[in-house]
């Protein structure tokens, strides 16, 4: 994700906001961007690359959070991401959050032949990983986090592969 | 739900089609590459060594020793005129008609050495084996292992008749960038190329923990004991072939194959271009890689060090010996 787009996000997030409601919405959808890198590493695969991408997000309740995202990625070659996720959030203006997520990642990656793999897997990486958001914060009506880490696994049946991600920054506008 | 369920189910548990290759493609592949005799890797790296030894390396005058890192490419002890006319005297000695390829250039004129037996059955079809003949200091390793394995290969199949064209190559100075083969490469244009092997650093073996050194994102085991066979996506075909034929000819294990995506130019896999393959990639034709990884396990690489002595001479015969199995299968012979 372009630096120019997280700015056109912030600046979306930091305008007037709507006349305040006396009661929050149960549903709280928003439109997030992030950059950062996820790589799965096996020993039939390496999938990955850095990049960035968009996501939307519901949040309910204020802390229950149901996400999904779509990254490119770049590195080895062209890969994509689509990360779907699921956690909870500390409610007020620092809001931490963990996240369980199931991530998929497509396109060009390096194949080993093994053994137990004389050909490539074919067929995406996928992985399933938690993700924790320790700098993350609510401002108004947007959302900033820096640092995201996560962490999973997946496999290549047979054989195990880990899913490592790293969020740089994301930036979050909440629609209504 | 049960449809999310059942496309990751799909997606998990799909498997790639392992190539077919026949028994009788297998017996073939392995009668012909029972010939590799070790006896003459030995005594072929010996008279290679010999001849970089006593040639007299470029003129130093030729390079920038300002610019350039002269312990990792050590640009005034290139030699290669005698291993040169070693490898033709080889080839005619074999009874092969040889011929050059030779581009002018007022800095680095190359000359590449060609032998070839025409196919019987698709003439147009090629197979080609090839590596670099220069070398730094003795080069045994790099690139003696690799010149005396397409020789032992050019041996067993010198007289026979194959259905596709059998072309062995000796690429001219690689050590300064794969100079001879990516003007090998332009010169043939649009080629059927079925098939390449192209041998650089193919003897040395170190089985002893933590001798191999690995790279970003390949998971290398820790002991330098395999041989890495390079593709990217276009030859990735002609790879899976080879480690079939491997584990169908009794070298489980032995070679580690490594598949780059699309042409292999990746930021991330500059590591996997860095031989005389590369030239065939970014022409769109198919090569593979074959080595032991050099200074990613070889401490001698590109030093005074890289000698005869060093090698592993069992490692290079079941890489040649490998590699001939190929030659046979991808150009259908040798034929009765």
């Amino acid at each position: 994700m372009s630096i120019s787009a997280l700015v056109m996000l912030s600046a979306l997030a930091t305008s007037p906001a709507a006349p305040e409601v006396s009661e929050s919405p149960r549903h709280q959808f928003s439109l997030y961007g992030r950059s950062g890198a996820s790589i799965y590493l096996s020993s039939a695969r390496t999938h990955g690359g850095v990049g960035g991408g968009f996501g939307v997000r519901d949040t309910v309740d204020g802390r229950w959070l149901l996400q999904a995202d779509v990254n490119a990625l770049t590195g080895l070659g062209s890969a994509f991401a689509v990360r779907v996720g699921a956690g909870v959030q500390r409610q007020g203006w620092w809001a931490p959050a963990v996240l369980l997520n199931l991530s998929g990642l497509f396109g060009d990656r390096l194949d080993f032949l093994t053994p137990e793999h004389p050909v490539p897997v074919a067929g995406p990486s996928l992985g399933l990983g938690l993700t924790v958001a320790p700098a993350r914060f609510t401002l108004g009506k947007a959302q900033v986090s820096v640092l995201e880490l996560g962490v999973g696994v997946g496999t290549d049946n047979p054989g195990l592969g880990l899913l490592y991600g790293l969020t740089l920054l994301e930036v979050g506008v909440a629609l209504w | 739900m049960r449809t999310l369920s059942a496309l990751l189910l799909l997606a998990v548990s799909s498997c790639a089609s392992r190539p077919s290759i026949e028994d009788t493609d297998v017996s073939r592949a392995g009668d012909f590459s029972a010939g590799v005799l070790k006896s003459n890797l030995v005594s072929d790296v010996a008279a290679l060594v010999e001849a970089h030894d006593s040639d007299t390396p470029l003129d130093c005058a030729l390079f920038d020793t300002s610019v350039i890192d002269t312990n990792r490419r050590p640009v005034c002890h290139v030699t290669r005129e005698k291993a040169r006319q070693l490898v033709r005297e080889r080839f005619e000695a074999l009874g092969y008609t040889v011929s050059t390829h030779e581009t002018e250039d007022e800095r680095f004129p190359t000359i590449n050495v060609i032998a070839e037996i025409p196919g019987v059955e698709h003439p147009d079809e090629v197979v080609v084996v090839g590596a670099h003949y220069d070398a730094y200091y003795s080069g045994a390793d790099d690139n003696s292992s690799g010149v005396s394995a397409m020789l032992e290969m050019a041996r067993l199949a010198a007289g026979k008749r194959f259905a596709r064209t059998v072309r062995f190559v000796g690429f001219d100075l690689e050590e300064l960038g794969l100079v001879g083969s990516t003007r090998y490469v332009q010169n043939r244009p649009g080629e059927e190329i079925v098939a390449s092997i192209i041998f650089d650093c193919i003897g040395y073996r170190d089985a002893t923990p933590g001798a191999q050194q690995g790279l970003p994102g390949l998971p290398l085991p820790a002991t330098g004991d395999f041989l890495a066979g390079v593709a990217n996506e276009q030859s990735r075909p002609r790879l899976e072939e080879l480690y079939a034929l491997s584990s169908r000819l009794g070298y489980e294990g032995f070679m580690k194959g490594v598949v780059a995506p699309k042409d292999g130019s990746g930021p991330a896999s500059g590591n996997l271009m860095r031989s005389d393959h590369a030239p065939f990639w970014m022409a769109g034709q198919s090569a593979l890689f074959l080595t032991d990884t050099a200074n990613f396990r070889n401490p001698n690489y590109h030093k005074a060090s890289d000698v005869p002595s060093t090698l592993d001479y069992d490692f290079l015969s079941d890489v040649t010996r490998l590699s001939a199995a190929g030659l046979s299968f991808w150009a259908e012979g040798p034929l009765p």
